[in-house]
């Protein structure tokens, strides 16, 4: 899909752009409003954090973290394709009642409305649930292994 | 054939115009400095703990009813009651004549790790309620529980209706297994010991982003692009900052009580299936034989009304009425219909009691 392509493309553009406030001063918000607009425009389902100090923490607890964020990261690649399916499949339909998309903003709730409609199928199954889960348990015992590793 | 019919120019000059007002609004936003913990003229009456209980100072003519008291979740902050003049249940109570007190569990920190449910459900709040009872020459308060706020008031209530002459529930969870119960289905397969072991209390962060992963992009792309809309509107972005920083304000959990909450309450669905116990004594909603007002909303994505409607069959109240208010979870609080509706429905429900 080319043109998804170049509309993720712009839309980074566009974040590098807005992020670049004039006059906001306040590095607290600043770096909020620039944290929103990454969130925006990436289409992003859900965020993994870092894994903390990996050197300090035992091989299990990495390997497990890793497996976990395996796991979950297929649920979200599985989400993030099935959305883009559903918004070309609503782009495409071969109905005349349905109204042209003249702007970016349309077409940006309509990524929205796909994105939700996919991450609901998904989120309320089994798979989600415990991918999820095992990557909040695999995250605490990182957290729980990182500090015990501590001097 | 496709619907897509966007003009290269159009869609540039867009997006200029479109990045310019978030610029703008983000400059705006920035000056503003709104971080209030609500906006009524308030009194602490008593301190136990963290928790402080506020009494309101009244702003008309005593309606002669029970003092009511509001409880709280203990997931974010109780200011979402009374966030500003015009986005306000308490002053709308206030307004009809009732005398509010409000429980505010304050931020547990380290210290707060071991408390466990029965000194939230028995101690804090039976404090603070016998605070009421005593200061007032009232023998029962009527009691106000929000969200999970509400749920440990039906406990409470269960294990002192004596101290309860009415009861109303908001957005209150009682079957924690329903099938639209997206956050739910989370959290049953979450090894809620194991984290509290390793975590301590529980980060507020992280309970607010699973509140956001509910519906990601609506409550963080479509959320935010709107705020492009109002860019020229001081009032609303002001309202916009006042809902974000009440959002991220999100307290820790304290560990035990939280572990005891998500293990007793969504794990094991007790309050439905029985074997609830809180400070040794057996939580048996058949107990709440008071009259019982149940409001909830029916877009509520994180209550749903299937959690809440079946007090209904669970309560030994033979007074008990359901009031479905048209709206999500927060919208129940800040939204222009919520003002016009609930502060009277909650008062004239009180006084033919």
């Amino acid at each position: 899909m080319p043109w998804m392509t170049a509309w993720i493309d712009l839309q980074r553009q566009w974040v590098e752009a807005a992020a670049q406030v004039p006059g906001a001063s306040n590095d607290a918000m600043r770096a909020i409003f620039t944290d929103r607009y990454r969130q925006l425009f990436t289409p992003e389902f859900a965020r993994i954090a870092p894994v903390p100090d990996p050197p300090n923490v035992s091989a299990a607890a990495i390997a497990r973290w890793q497996a976990a964020t395996r796991r979950f990261g297929l649920q979200i690649a599985a989400i993030a394709n099935d959305a883009s399916q559903r918004l070309c499949a609503l782009l495409l339909a071969d109905d005349p009642g349905l109204p042209p998309v003249t702007s970016l903003r349309q077409l940006h709730t309509l990524w929205i409305e796909c994105g939700e409609a996919a991450y609901a199928a998904a989120a309320h199954g089994d798979e989600f649930a415990e991918a999820q889960a095992e990557l909040l348990g695999a995250w605490v015992e990182l957290r729980g292994a990182s500090r015990c590793a501590r001097p | 054939m496709t619907r897509l019919a966007i003009d290269p120019a159009r869609a540039a000059a867009e997006m200029t115009e479109f990045c310019g007002r978030l610029a703008a609004a983000a400059q705006r936003l920035a000056g503003l400095d709104l971080r209030a913990e609500g906006c009524s003229a308030r009194d602490a009456a008593f301190r136990i703990g963290k928790t402080v209980l506020w009494h309101y100072r009244p702003q008309a003519a005593d309606a002669g009813l029970p003092p009511l008291v509001i409880c709280y979740a203990l997931v974010n902050r109780p200011y979402m009651m009374d966030l500003q003049p015009d986005r306000s249940l308490i002053r709308g109570l206030l307004a009809r004549g009732l005398d509010v007190y409000l429980v505010d569990w304050g931020y547990p920190d380290v210290q707060d790790q071991g408390l466990a449910l029965d000194d939230y459900v028995n101690r804090y709040l039976g404090a603070c309620i016998d605070q009421v009872r005593g200061a007032r020459g009232v023998a029962a308060v009527n009691l106000l529980g929000v969200c999970q706020g509400g749920t440990l008031s039906l406990c409470h209530t269960a294990l002192h209706p004596e101290r309860v002459q009415n009861l109303v529930t908001m957005v209150t969870p009682v079957d924690f297994q329903t099938d639209d119960n997206l956050l739910s289905k989370w959290v049953r397969k979450v090894d809620i010991e194991r984290m509290v072991e390793v975590l301590g209390n529980v980060p507020g962060a992280l309970l607010n982003a699973a509140f956001i992963a509910l519906m990601p992009l609506r409550q963080s792309a479509q959320k935010y692009a709107g705020v492009a809309d109002i860019a020229d509107d001081p009032e609303a972005l002001a309202n916009f900052l006042r809902m974000e920083h009440w959002i991220h304000d999100s307290p820790d959990q304290a560990g035990r009580a939280f572990a005891e909450f998500i293990r007793w309450f969504f794990q094991e669905n007790r309050l439905v299936r029985g074997g609830l116990a809180i400070g040794g004594q057996p939580v048996d909603l058949r107990r709440v034989a008071c009259p019982l007002l149940n409001i909830y909303a029916t877009q509520d994505h994180l209550v749903p009304p299937s959690a809440s409607l079946p007090l209904a069959r669970l309560t030994g109240s033979r007074d008990y009425t359901a009031f479905a208010f048209d709206g999500g979870h927060i919208g129940i609080y800040v939204s222009r219909r919520a003002q016009e509706l609930l502060p009277g429905t909650i008062a004239q429900w009180l006084a033919g009691r």
